[in-house]
């Protein structure tokens, strides 16, 4: 994702865009919205790119019912009666007939969400790329409005209001709150077949009267999303993970924000694919090293037996001796706790987005700048999108650090740093960066007065000022 | 604006017992009406001071100090140094205002000062000296200097 525009959501009143980067750094103080920001790309990336409803109460956020999300204006003002948010994302290679060759534009995606019986509904969906756009509508007797444009014109059909099409949408179970979400690609062809076969059903939206050629057929048909429905699912994680175990007893593998599958998942993966587990567990042991949280990770498997009860070892090493393996909840919290985040970053074919609340709890701050590098190489080699909301500074400085001193890829654009700042009742985005020599620059407008006053006046008081 | 605080004057804004003027500096440093700049030798010499460094550290993460490429300031200081005309042994002063743009000095040192309204040495515009008595006058010009942006890098 590129860039997110939010209006009428939670705290965000009026609509704002900000720019995502390989790594976005969301800051600012407790309740202005960070992690309700955090569940809205989710949510978005489930409506726009893998079409499912939108889930606001999925772990690890709860933002409650459509009272808690849509916007209070205060007053007479009362509460949004829908909220709109969209994202931009690259453009994949395929083949478009547009752009052919060029790069191609990003597809924009827009959605309205409104209020159902059964919770929050996308009312309104919107995709764009370059000049061509389409739009669906969903009314509340299911009838679906779906308009579509291209610099040529702009054309609407309905659909749902035939009996073979209603049949069609009860055989594929569209019925209830799924309605709202009839796949454009779906729709996209639908759309084409009804120019080809039924042209009286097109409506002219803005008076013309030509139908779409092959060509506007065309550039309709590849408005269609340019993420594949199966790519992973960003991986949200928990403030607060998983309570280490002495001994772990194998369990079916099922992924929690908390991160309590992830020595179950270390234990198989060691099991099962010897070579990437040696991969995966030398990155994670120089994440370790590098952190000062241990030398070595294993795996103790107990009674002798493959796929047994087994315990998570860790081993720090001394000058002299290796010191002794020790188990995982014999160590400081702060190992369990970053485990996690860090297994997910480095296993092989994990998720391409990370959306990561407060990575650094419990962690020294050597291990927070030793993750802020981790960030950088992640994001830089293995081409994933941090999206890492966080209170430290010092994970924060390292990051600035390995830009300015060019020990990452990372070039300063390819880092955003989004400051939520409340004012009233609503809070504004500020979209900041730095420069190649690390200085702090606003990419909209000037550094807000607000940016980290608290420690600005407590440095201040510090040093007797 | 933006301006060069030589480690000379450094304790007149930063020490304990700071002058009338070091404490207006300071605030208006604080509240971004003027930017301080870094870079080369000059940012070890501030850093001498624990004050300092604790509030450049900070300032430097919330914009309120703009720092160059040390190798940058260092490579002129080096150019400076090997055809050197001045009164002081500032090369690397004059070198981060070649550098940084910026036209301002706040400085306790009389060669120094010489050196940066010199014309042979620092140039399009001229440096001006940071005005740092307390007279009406004084106050007055240094508003004025505050005003002045096009003395402030282009970045």
């Amino acid at each position: 994702m590129n860039e997110v525009t939010v209006a009428g959501f939670r705290c965000f009143n009026q609509e704002q865009t900000v720019r995502l980067a390989p790594i976005t750094v969301l800051v600012g103080e407790n309740s202005t919205g960070k992690t309700s920001f955090l569940a809205l790309l989710r949510v978005l990336w489930d409506v726009a790119l893998r079409e499912q409803l939108p889930d606001f109460k999925e772990p690890p956020y709860d933002l409650g019912s459509y009272d808690e999300i849509a916007h209070y204006r205060g007053g007479r003002g009362g509460r949004a009666a829908s909220f709109e948010a969209g994202f931009s994302i690259d453009g994949s290679r395929r083949w478009h007939p547009v752009y052919p060759y060029a790069k191609r534009p990003p597809s924009v995606y827009r959605v309205a969400f409104r209020q159902d019986d059964s919770g929050v509904l996308p009312g309104i969906r919107r995709v764009e790329n370059g000049s061509a756009s389409a739009e669906c509508r969903v009314s509340e007797d299911g009838i679906v409005s779906f308009t579509a444009a291209t610099s040529n014109g702009r054309w609407s059909v309905k659909f749902g209001d035939r009996t073979p099409e209603r049949r069609f949408s009860t055989a594929l179970g569209w019925e209830g709150p799924q309605r709202e979400l009839i796949a454009f690609g779906y729709l996209l062809r639908l759309f084409g077949l009804a120019v080809q076969t039924e042209p009286e059903r097109v409506e002219h939206a803005d008076g013309g009267v030509r139908l779409p050629d092959k060509h506007d057929l065309e550039a309709i048909r590849h408005l269609s999303t340019p993420i594949p429905r199966q790519a992973p699912r960003p991986f949200a994680s928990a403030p607060v993970r998983s309570r280490p175990r002495r001994t772990y007893d194998p369990t079916q593998l099922i992924a929690d924000p908390e991160g309590e599958y992830v020595p179950m998942f270390l234990a198989t993966m060691r099991r099962k694919d010897p070579r990437a587990w040696t991969a995966l567990k030398e990155s994670i042991e120089e994440f370790g090293r590098e952190a000062g949280l241990f030398d070595e990770i294993e795996m103790k498997v107990l009674g002798g037996k493959t796929g047994g009860p087994f315990q998570f070892q860790v081993r720090k090493l001394g000058r002299r001796s290796k010191g002794p393996h020790r188990n995982l909840i014999d160590m400081g919290y702060g190992v369990s706790q970053v485990l996690p985040v860090v297994t997910e970053l480095l296993r092989p074919a994990g998720p391409r987005m990370f959306l990561l609340q407060q990575p650094e709890v419990h962690l020294h701050p050597t291990a927070q700048a030793a993750l802020g590098g981790l960030f950088c190489q992640v994001a830089a080699r293995r081409r994933r999108q941090l999206i890492v909301e966080t209170h430290s500074d010092h994970l924060i400085d390292r990051i600035r650090m390995d830009i300015r001193d060019r020990r990452t890829k990372l070039r300063p654009d390819d880092v955003s740093i989004l400051y939520f700042q409340r004012r009233n009742l609503a809070v504004t985005i500020h979209s900041l960066g730095w420069d190649a020599n690390g200085n702090l620059v606003a990419k909209r407008g000037s550094i807000p007065d607000g940016y980290r006053e608290f420690f600005r006046t407590e440095r201040r008081r510090s040093i007797g000022l | 604006m933006c301006l060069i605080l030589d480690a000379s004057a450094r304790d007149q804004v930063f020490g304990r017992n700071p002058t009338a003027v070091g404490r207006e500096l300071f605030d208006w440093l604080e509240a971004r009406r003027t930017r301080l700049v870094l870079g080369g030798k000059l940012t070890e010499e501030l850093a001498g001071s624990d004050s300092f460094q604790k509030w450049a550290e900070t300032a430097v993460s919330d914009g309120r100090v703009r720092v160059f490429d040390n190798e940058q300031v260092d490579r002129v200081t080096g150019v400076l140094s090997a055809d050197w005309s001045g009164e002081s042994d500032d090369q690397h002063v004059i070198a981060l205002a070649e550098v940084s743009r910026a036209r301002i000095l706040y400085a306790d040192d009389g060669p120094l000062q010489n050196d940066f309204r010199n014309p042979e040495l620092v140039s399009s515009p001229g440096g001006k000296l940071y005005p740092t008595g307390e007279s009406r006058n004084a106050t007055r010009h240094r508003l004025r200097l505050l005003r002045q942006t096009n003395l402030c890098p282009n970045r």
